[in-house]
């Protein structure tokens, strides 16, 4: 029979074969769909006892053209917690002719959305641990239906959801988005594409979180993958990951690709990055500039170790404070590394606010982490602005935890008239509680203080500091200060006012301070022996007279040795007074002594003196004749002049150096009267005597 | 005992002649060299200070002979020589009662035409680095008349050290 198309007759019968066979697909599939759906409870059984992990279907259906649809599957890694994997809708593609056959053949899965959920487990993520499983089950049981890793398959994700579930609190908020992706495995070939972007949500517990305008930490970028299944391991030839327009080539191996916690080790080609291309930094800094970084992967997948070592080419970051002021870093230069749990910065410069600074910086763990910081600004910085100062370093050892823990040193060189000063500030064990909104508590438990210029060592060590800090716009305030040293108590409150010019307030008084181990410290002068001293200091660096006080000595005992030889008295090395007491002042350029007194039974004086470089002041000394009778040349004098009253007065002018005074004499009524009575040669003779005694008790002092 | 025969006492005796000649020749060019700056003729006495200085480096009059020789280039204002020859006295001589009078030459010549505000200074710390009692006056004065027949005053008062140089005012000095 000739069937030509052109017969009307024969054209109908065709056509109407045709809808015979679409009508039987269409027949076939909607038959094979409903019977797919009242055999659902069956396919998730088969599913579940076949994958060893519980599934639930909601919908299926099945498609000539489109194979399987699936709309909703959970798969369960327990009964006791939430299915870690969901996918919203998904179309399994299976090979045609196969199934006339009664063969499923996987060709592709195409899924539209899904979330995973990632647990980690005794035994690796709760992912990877059901994939191995379903992996080694399939292939224990030679089923015919290629795996994905067993033949070939294509996987398309829409969008997946990779949600970490972890236990500490810095990850509890972080996910990946998987976007278009593309997993093709063909034989022994595997492909991976998409695009990734990161996301992590900073805690407010973070101690780092306070820094951003935006908490959410978000990175796209491009990740390919090229690889071989080699055995066990999937050897990744090729890493690509784009980041903006940059791109970081890698490398690396997946060992035991279908265990349960397979081994990775990634490295990637050190490149250069613009920081404008790193999300995080650019928002919440302002970040320009470029890093020359490199990165290691390495590990077990539930214990992956990171690793970032990089260096920082002129980096520059802005960070705005809420008050309208910004703290801008400029010129960002040196060497990072960091890992999960630890953060290094070495051999940094940097300028912040134009103040140009060299940093090094170590953190360890993210949670409460170590710190260890050293913050120095160079002496070329000092010099141009012609400070005295060749050093200012602050060195930081210590813990953030909810307060900040360690210990704070600060060393200056001031460098004055030529010679070095040293000066050291050490704080043990300080506890800053800065969290707290209202009163951030203070406290230190020792505080030693040092200044050595190389022939003296002078210090200060003080204990147990309590304070509350108020840290308001611009101002910093010390109040309810207290500390403790020599066995009397500081207290007092310092401001730091930042509004204009700054301005340091300070207002100390201490009580009841121990003279001897004080002056033993303090190095100031050996003639004070015992005491109790009371003093009182206001420092404000904006008055001429940044510094004023009152010191107040009792019950003390002062070693007047150097006046016993000048008057040729027996030593006094151990004076008793009742009172000693002085007003000061210190400016720029003078130190002003006054109201200086001294009252012992035997010896007053009261003194003035100015110092600025040189000295300039008056000495009224009264002396009990009994003690001057035991000198010798002074009883031969009080013969001669005759004078007879419990106390002889002597007045001196001080001029000279307040390291050699120059001593002058002053009139009165007991010189007057040697003057008349004595000789001329006998004058010349004291003087010449007095001369010596000086010339002894000089060489004496240097000697020591 | 030991025994001394005629030729060992020959031999001490021409020993003790030489060296009695020589202490003498010193003393002659010293004498000679006084004499010289006594009449005004300076040159002539520096030429043979330091010829003097080279031939008896041990004499006792090597502090003002040196002193000496500073002065001079003061005097003919060759600063850089009397700079270089100050700094040396005071570092080879420090002890010496003329030292103090060198520094204030060196004081004199850095402060007014050098400008060495470093080492003036230095100079300053060192003049003022000793203390000083006045009883019965109101000044302690030193005097000292050098080889060239210069007369110095130093006048140390309780503020201040002031200097006069043949009468005349040739420094003031505050710390």
């Amino acid at each position: 029979m000739n069937l030509s198309l052109k017969s009307r007759h024969k054209r109908i019968v065709f056509a109407l074969l045709a809808i015979l066979i679409v009508l039987y697909l269409y027949l076939f599939q909607r038959g094979f769909s409903q019977y797919l759906y009242q055999s659902k409870a069956k396919i998730t059984d088969y599913l579940s006892s076949s994958f060893g992990y519980r599934v639930i279907l909601n919908k299926i259906s099945f498609s000539i053209f489109k194979g399987f649809r699936v709309k909703e599957i959970l798969i369960f890694y327990d009964n006791k917690e939430t299915p870690p994997i969901f996918i919203k809708d998904a179309h399994i593609t299976v090979k045609t002719l196969p199934l006339f056959l009664g063969q499923i053949i996987v060709d592709e899965v195409k899924i539209d959305k899904a979330l995973f959920l990632v647990v980690k487990k005794k035994e690796g993520y709760n992912l990877q641990i059901m994939l191995s499983s379903i992996f080694k089950k399939f292939a224990d049981k030679d089923i015919k239906t290629p795996t994905i890793f067993t033949n070939r398959i294509k996987v398309f994700i829409g969008s997946a959801k990779i949600i970490y579930l972890g236990n500490a609190y810095l990850e509890k908020n972080m996910y990946i988005l998987l976007k278009n992706a593309r997993i093709e495995q063909k034989f022994d070939k595997f492909k991976f594409n998409s695009d990734i972007e990161l996301n992590h949500y900073l805690s407010g517990e973070s101690y780092f979180s306070r820094f951003f305008k935006n908490r959410m930490i978000h990175q796209a970028m491009k990740c390919t993958v090229q690889g071989d299944i080699k055995g066990e391991n999937l050897d990744m030839g090729l890493i690509v990951l784009k980041i903006g327009g940059e791109q970081i080539l890698g490398m690396g191996v997946n060992k035991g690709f279908a265990e349960k916690n397979p081994y990775l080790n990634i490295i990637f080609i050190p490149s250069t990055i613009s920081l404008d291309n790193i999300n995080f930094l650019k928002e919440n800094f302002n970040a320009r500039g470029n890093i020359f970084i490199a990165l290691k992967l390495n590990g077990p997948m539930d214990n992956i170790k990171p690793v970032v070592s990089g260096l920082l080419e002129d980096c520059n970051f802005r960070y705005d404070l809420t008050n309208n002021e910004a703290v801008n870093i400029k010129n960002l230069n040196g060497n990072i590394e960091c890992g999960f749990d630890f953060f290094k910065f070495e051999n940094g410069n940097l300028i912040i606010n134009g103040m140009p600074l060299n940093i090094k910086l170590q953190t360890s763990k993210t949670y409460e982490p170590n710190i260890s910081l050293n913050l120095s600004v160079p002496p070329e910085f000092f010099s141009a602005q012609n400070v005295s100062l060749r050093k200012f370093e602050v060195i930081f050892n210590g813990k953030i935890k909810k307060a900040l823990l360690g210990n704070l040193e600060f060393n200056v060189l001031y460098v004055r008239k030529g010679r070095n000063l040293d000066m050291r500030a050490f704080c043990k064990n300080l506890e800053f509680n800065y969290k707290n909104p209202e009163e951030k508590n203070l406290k230190v438990e020792s505080i030693e203080l040092i200044k050595n210029n190389r022939t003296k060592i002078q210090k200060l060590n003080l204990s147990n500091l309590k304070a509350k800090v108020n840290l308001r716009k611009k101002l910093i305030e010390l109040k309810e200060l207290q500390f403790s040293g020599y066995n009397g108590i500081f207290a007092g409150e310092i401001n730091l006012d930042m509004a204009d010019k700054v301005t340091m307030t300070v207002a100390l008084k201490a009580q009841a301070l121990d003279v001897k181990t004080l002056m033993q410290d303090v190095n100031i002068s050996d003639k004070l022996s015992s005491g109790t001293m009371n003093l009182k200091i206001m420092f404000n660096n904006r008055l001429t007279e940044f510094l004023k006080g009152r010191c107040f000595i009792k019950e003390g005992v002062a070693n007047l040795d150097a006046f016993a030889a000048i008057v040729k008295l027996p030593p006094l090395t151990l004076t008793r007074f009742n009172i000693m007491h002085a007003y000061f002042s210190i400016s720029r350029n003078m130190i002003k002594v006054r109201a200086v007194k001294l009252d012992s039974p035997d010896i007053r004086f009261n003194a003035y003196w100015d110092m600025n470089g040189k000295i300039y002041g008056i000495l009224n000394l009264k002396v009990a004749s009994e003690l001057l009778n035991q000198s010798l040349p002074f009883k031969k004098l009080l013969r001669l002049t005759k004078i007879q009253k419990p106390n002889i007065d002597f007045a001196f002018l001080l001029g000279g150096v307040p390291e050699a005074v120059r001593v002058m004499w002053l009139k009165g009524e007991f010189k007057e009267k040697i003057i008349q009575d004595l000789p001329a040669w006998v004058s010349r003779s004291i003087e010449d005597n007095l001369e010596k005694t000086i010339d002894e008790l000089s060489k004496d002092k240097n000697n020591e | 005992m030991m025994k001394i025969n005629k030729t060992g006492y020959l031999v001490l005796f021409l020993v003790l002649l030489n060296l009695s000649c020589a202490t003498s020749a010193g003393q002659n060019r010293y004498k000679e060299i006084v004499r010289d700056a006594s009449a005004g003729n300076i040159d002539f006495a520096f030429v043979k200070l330091n010829s003097y200085l080279k031939e008896f480096p041990e004499s006792i009059h090597v502090a003002e002979a040196r002193f000496a020789v500073c002065e001079y280039y003061f005097q003919i204002k060759d600063y850089r020589s009397a700079i270089y020859k100050l700094r040396e006295y005071i570092i080879d001589l420090p002890e010496e009662k003329t030292t103090i009078f060198a520094q204030l030459l060196l004081y004199k010549i850095l402060s007014e035409y050098k400008k060495e505000p470093a080492l003036t200074e230095k100079i300053k710390e060192s003049l003022f680095s000793k203390s000083v009692f006045l009883v019965f006056s109101d000044v302690k004065v030193k005097y000292y008349k050098s080889l060239l027949n210069n007369i110095y005053r130093i006048l140390n008062y309780v503020d201040k050290i002031e200097v006069f140089r043949n009468n005349e005012p040739f420094l003031k000095i505050t710390p």
